[in-house]
């Protein structure tokens, strides 16, 4: 009779136990899916912030490049404003001349004086002139141009 | 007879089929259960690992948040500052405008004075020399905030404005 139901006992044994085995390994399997798809979203986060850290890094890369423009722009409309403060004395330097010959009564030579020396001067101070115009319109736009990278966002 | 005597022999048993079916049963169903738990286990290794590279994607996502705030940071303290400087750059555009307007009226005056001497009008002269050095004060003027400001921007004054005037004749 033992030796009839050993075997039966057994079985049913076995059966529950694959039963267990096999419904613990569908959680492991389906909690690891979970598991994956979390790591996916995790690093599809990660690549968001990486892409944010680097588009900041870039704009203040810009930042500095745009800024240290603007700095070379307002050294070169500083040395055109100089160069204008040069020709405005050397004008002055003429005429000073000019007129301590008529003052003096030499008027022909202070004319002469007037016609050459002088105009010549303010010659030069009209094209010292002009390029000073021309770089001021030149930083204007690289400070346009600065204010705009400001105003970006990464 | 034999002495002393034999027991009686019992009957040969029979294997029926029914009880090897049944063994049979028992150890496939063992052999299956075996299977059972090597794939259970693969799938519990399978959870283990999964569990790892999430800690491992949470770590490197936190390391990559820390970076980006760490860049927003830099990015908002940069722009903080050179709003500041690119503001006096601003003003300094401004003033170098005003300048050059000046000094472009001071050109066509010193065409016309210039005119006025070769037309021996010494009163047209001086009212124009007059206008001229007022015109070199305010460019004097101009000039002594740009550097200052420039100053401030870049440590690096510019020279200072013409403090020669025009003489009257």
């Amino acid at each position: 009779m033992i030796g009839a139901i050993m075997p039966l006992v057994l079985l049913v044994a076995l059966l529950g136990a694959s039963g267990w085995s096999v419904a613990r390994g569908v959680a492991a399997r389906d909690e690891a899916a979970q598991v994956l798809a979390e790591t996916v979203d995790l690093s599809e986060l990660e690549a968001d912030a990486d892409a944010e850290s680097v588009a900041a890094e870039r704009l203040v890369q810009r930042i500095d490049k745009s800024f240290t423009e603007v700095l070379a722009s307002v050294d070169d409309v500083g040395a055109a404003q100089n160069a204008v403060i040069q020709a405005e004395r050397d004008l002055v330097a003429a005429a000073d001349v000019g007129i301590d010959q008529l003052n003096a009564g030499d008027v022909s030579a202070g004319k002469a004086t007037f016609t050459t020396d002088v105009s010549a001067a303010a010659d030069n101070y009209d094209q010292t002139l002009t390029a000073l115009r021309r770089l001021v319109d030149a930083a204007s736009d690289v400070i346009a141009g600065l204010d705009a990278t400001l105003e970006a966002q990464p | 007879m034999t002495w002393p005597p034999m027991p009686p022999a019992s009957p040969p048993r029979r294997l029926s089929l029914r009880r090897v079916l049944v063994w049979f049963g028992v150890v496939a169903m063992a052999v299956v259960m075996a299977g059972f738990f090597l794939w259970t286990s693969a799938q519990r290794s399978d959870l283990a690992d999964a569990r790892d590279v999430r800690r491992e994607a949470r770590s490197s996502l936190e390391r990559g948040r820390a970076s980006a705030r760490s860049q927003d940071e830099a990015l908002s303290d940069r722009r903080a500052e050179v709003e500041a400087d690119g503001s006096l750059a601003g003003q300094i555009s401004e003033l170098d405008e005003m300048t050059l307007r000046l000094a472009t009226e001071h050109a066509a005056l010193s065409r016309q004075a210039n005119a006025r001497i070769l037309e021996d009008d010494p009163g047209g002269y001086n009212r124009l020399i007059d206008e001229m050095n007022a015109n070199i004060e305010r460019q004097n003027a101009l000039s002594a905030q740009i550097s200052a400001l420039v100053s401030e921007l870049t440590g690096r004054p510019i020279a200072s404005g013409p403090e020669a005037a025009f003489a009257r004749l």
